[in-house]
């Protein structure tokens, strides 16, 4: 058997679901044995071939034409087109100006404006059709190798359908919504485990955080039973929504599951 | 007659999007060189105004993977700053810790996969492993435990979750610790003989102008966690809250980023400057590993930043281990997280691996973010690349072409210019006019 070509390519983020993967330390060459890496400019120089690709994977989002045209060609090049982190999959953190005065965020990062060319963030899925999604910011390794694994298997990988809050309870976390005490100064009030995707373990609850949404909504996310929840505790509406798409911002499937709600 | 040469060394600068060195020779003189940057820009300074006090530093450490340590750290000490908190001691340890970790990690991470197949001669750390296989093992045993003292301080190696306003949300158990504190003499070890090793190989050919450099300074240890002076090569020390009418901020017409300067001149941060400034308070494993290292200081010759990464690198490990004996020892302290916060601006400067870092925020009565400035070492060290050129590039004018882009691009590389906009992705293109 041919080992299947794969190109992983970074639009814009930070890079950290790219890392994620050379954090596999070792396994990273185990990795290397089942899959031919053609194309992967943050690890290796050569050889550099980003055409006739089994696999593509996409890290970061859209947010200049540059990027529109480059996702197409890695659409055109590519049989599977797998993304990477939050970023690739509906925006990322940097989406959120998609929802704020677009403007003023852009003139606060920068005196000049002239150079700046920017169209408003999307996930990949905006513009080239997308087979499968690997949640998170960051991804999780082994979250990686096991998909990966599945799909070189030709097997469907693993869906989790269900929240957060499911695999919290198994930790024994004691759950940020029924604590009496008043919220510390360093965190917020509202935890989304319970509009949450699984997979990551809880992690941010078991690290003593409340989860902020990095995986995106579950299937069937109970979002208005959320916001009357964090309502009951001071938040407006306006605010609950600007967190829960703190990651998601550009996608326009979760604006349209924000909208059903309202 | 000679040659008109174009080099065009592109890469992605993470930060302010996709960035390019071009330098352009003519008649073997250096016409132009100059770093822009073009691209995809994320606009942080923007989206987290509005966002209360305890989002920030969420939002922020998504600036850079490789340096979101640094990030979290930073943001949390100048809000803390502006709101009026003021952590315990053993915070302030712990984020050493945490700083020491990520410096590992990354030093290792940019100097074997990155710097030294350069000076090997090959064209990665794939390539590498065909031949030197130890030295990939060391790296890999070097990374691995960075990232793994990052994820059991931190809670997660990539943007950690535990360092949060005011201390730290959970602890790692005595057996994690133990367990991290028995795998550091290795790396050590390991490192001392790398350093070695490059101290045998041949010279690059050197930078010779001796421009400034900047880091952050404590007198009483070698510094790599906010303080509050910062200091100069040339000038000596100054407060980091003063930053702004120090390192000067201009904008050039072909790039939208800004460009540092200190007194009107170009200078340098990261693991060199340090070294150069702070170099006195190394610990005693720090200066044996000077020693080895055969560097005479001051240096200013940025190939050698690759040297000055690989002592810091035995530095923090060191430095790890004598905090990690402490809690070991000690366990941790409940934190008190009891403040009344209130409006007001702060600043923090700390060193992230690959140098000088600064955040400003301030924060309205409501604890929103109004204002917030970030300044990353690769955007302090633009303008020292372009200078650096026009000191290098008329020395080795005459050379190949091949030969100019593999040495433009070790010079670039030896910056460590964050690994997303570091070295193997590059594109080297040089145009003959
Ligand atoms: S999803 Fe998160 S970790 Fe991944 S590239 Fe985007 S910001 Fe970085
Ligand atoms: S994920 Fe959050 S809401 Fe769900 S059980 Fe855990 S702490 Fe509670
Ligand atoms: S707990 Fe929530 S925010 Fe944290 S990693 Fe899991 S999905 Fe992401």
């Amino acid at each position: 058997m041919t080992k299947p070509k794969v190109g992983i390519f970074g639009l814009t983020g930070c890079a950290g679901c790219q890392l994620e993967i050379l954090n596999l330390e070792e396994q990273v060459l185990n990795l290397l044995a089942l899959i031919d890496v053609s194309y992967w400019r943050m690890a290796q120089e050569l050889p550099a071939d980003p055409t006739n690709l089994d696999i593509a994977f996409i890290e970061g989002s859209i947010t200049n034409e540059e990027e529109i045209h480059e996702v197409k060609e890695i659409r055109e090049n590519a049989n599977l087109v797998i993304t990477i982190g939050s970023c690739a999959g509906s925006g990322g953190v940097q989406g959120m100006r998609n929802i704020m005065d677009n403007d003023k965020v852009k003139a606060a990062a920068y005196k000049d404006l002239s150079g700046v060319r920017s169209v408003p963030v999307k996930g990949v899925d905006e513009v080239i059709k997308v087979d499968y999604k690997i949640r998170g910011c960051p991804i999780n390794r082994d979250d990686f190798v096991s998909i990966v694994t599945s799909l070189l298997l030709g097997r469907q990988p693993h869906v989790w359908n269900s929240p957060v809050c499911n695999e919290c309870s198994m930790q024994n976390n004691d759950c940020f919504f029924e604590r009496t005490t008043e919220t510390p100064i360093y965190r917020s009030n509202i935890c989304l485990g319970p509009i949450t995707e699984a997979g990551c373990g809880a992690r941010c609850p078991s690290n003593g955080m409340p989860c902020d949404g990095c995986r995106g909504l579950t299937s069937d996310p109970h979002i208005s039973q959320l916001v009357t929840e964090a309502r009951k505790r001071g938040e407006t509406t306006e605010k609950i929504l600007m967190l829960a798409k703190r990651y998601s911002a550009g996608s326009s499937a979760v604006k349209k599951s924000f909208e059903e709600m309202r | 007659m000679s040659e008109d040469k174009r080099i065009n060394l592109e890469y992605i600068a993470r930060v302010e999007g996709y960035g390019q060195l071009v330098v352009d020779i003519e008649n073997q003189q250096l016409k132009e060189a100059q770093f822009r940057v073009l691209e995809g820009a994320r606009f942080f300074e923007g989206i987290v105004s509005g966002k209360k006090h305890h989002e920030v530093p969420i939002i922020i450490s998504r600036i850079c993977a490789i340096c979101s340590v640094s990030h979290s750290v930073v943001s949390t000490r100048a809000i803390e700053r502006a709101i009026g908190v003021e952590p315990s001691e053993q915070t302030h340890a712990l984020r050493k810790l945490l700083i020491y970790s990520e410096t590992i990690q990354s030093h290792v991470l940019h100097e074997y996969f990155l710097a030294l197949p350069d000076y090997l001669g090959k064209t990665s750390a794939i390539d590498l492993a065909s031949t030197h296989p130890e030295l990939v093992a060391k790296a890999f045993y070097g990374k691995k435990l960075g990232n793994d003292m990052q994820r059991i301080i931190g809670g997660r190696a990539i943007h950690p979750i535990r360092n949060v306003i005011g201390g730290f949300s959970k602890f790692a158990t005595t057996e994690e610790l133990t367990n991290l504190r028995d795998r550091l003499p290795q790396l050590i070890d390991e490192t001392m003989e790398t350093i070695k090793i490059l101290a045998s190989l041949p010279d690059q050919p050197t930078i010779g102008s001796r421009r400034d450099f900047v880091a952050i300074h404590d007198p009483s240890e070698y510094a790599y966690y906010d303080t509050d002076q910062l200091i100069s090569g040339h000038s000596g020390p100054f407060p980091a809250a003063d930053y702004q009418e120090h390192l000067l901020e201009e904008i050039r017409p072909y790039s939208h980023t800004k460009f540092s300067t200190l007194k009107g001149e170009s200078f340098m941060v990261g693991a060199l400057p340090r070294l150069n400034l702070n170099h006195a308070n190394l610990t005693e494993t720090g200066k044996e590993a000077f020693e080895y290292s055969r560097l005479i200081l001051p240096d200013y010759d940025t190939f050698h930043n690759n040297m000055a990464q690989l002592i810091e690198t035995v530095d923090c490990a060191q430095l790890s281990i004598n905090l990690l004996d402490r809690f070991i020892a000690d366990g941790f302290e409940k934190e008190n997280f009891e403040y009344d916060l209130h409006p007001g601006n702060g600043t923090a400067a700390t060193e992230a691996p690959r140098g000088l870092l600064i955040h400003q925020y301030t924060f309205d009565e409501d604890l929103r973010c109004s204002y917030s400035d970030v300044i990353t070492p690769t955007a302090f060290n633009q303008l020292k690349m372009e200078t650096d050129c026009e000191d290098l590039v008329p020395r080795i004018a005459t050379k190949p072409k091949e030969e100019i882009e593999l040495l433009l691009n070790m010079l670039v590389r030896a910056y460590d210019p964050c690994i997303s906009c570091s070295a193997h992705s590059m594109k080297v293109d040089v145009k003959f006019v």
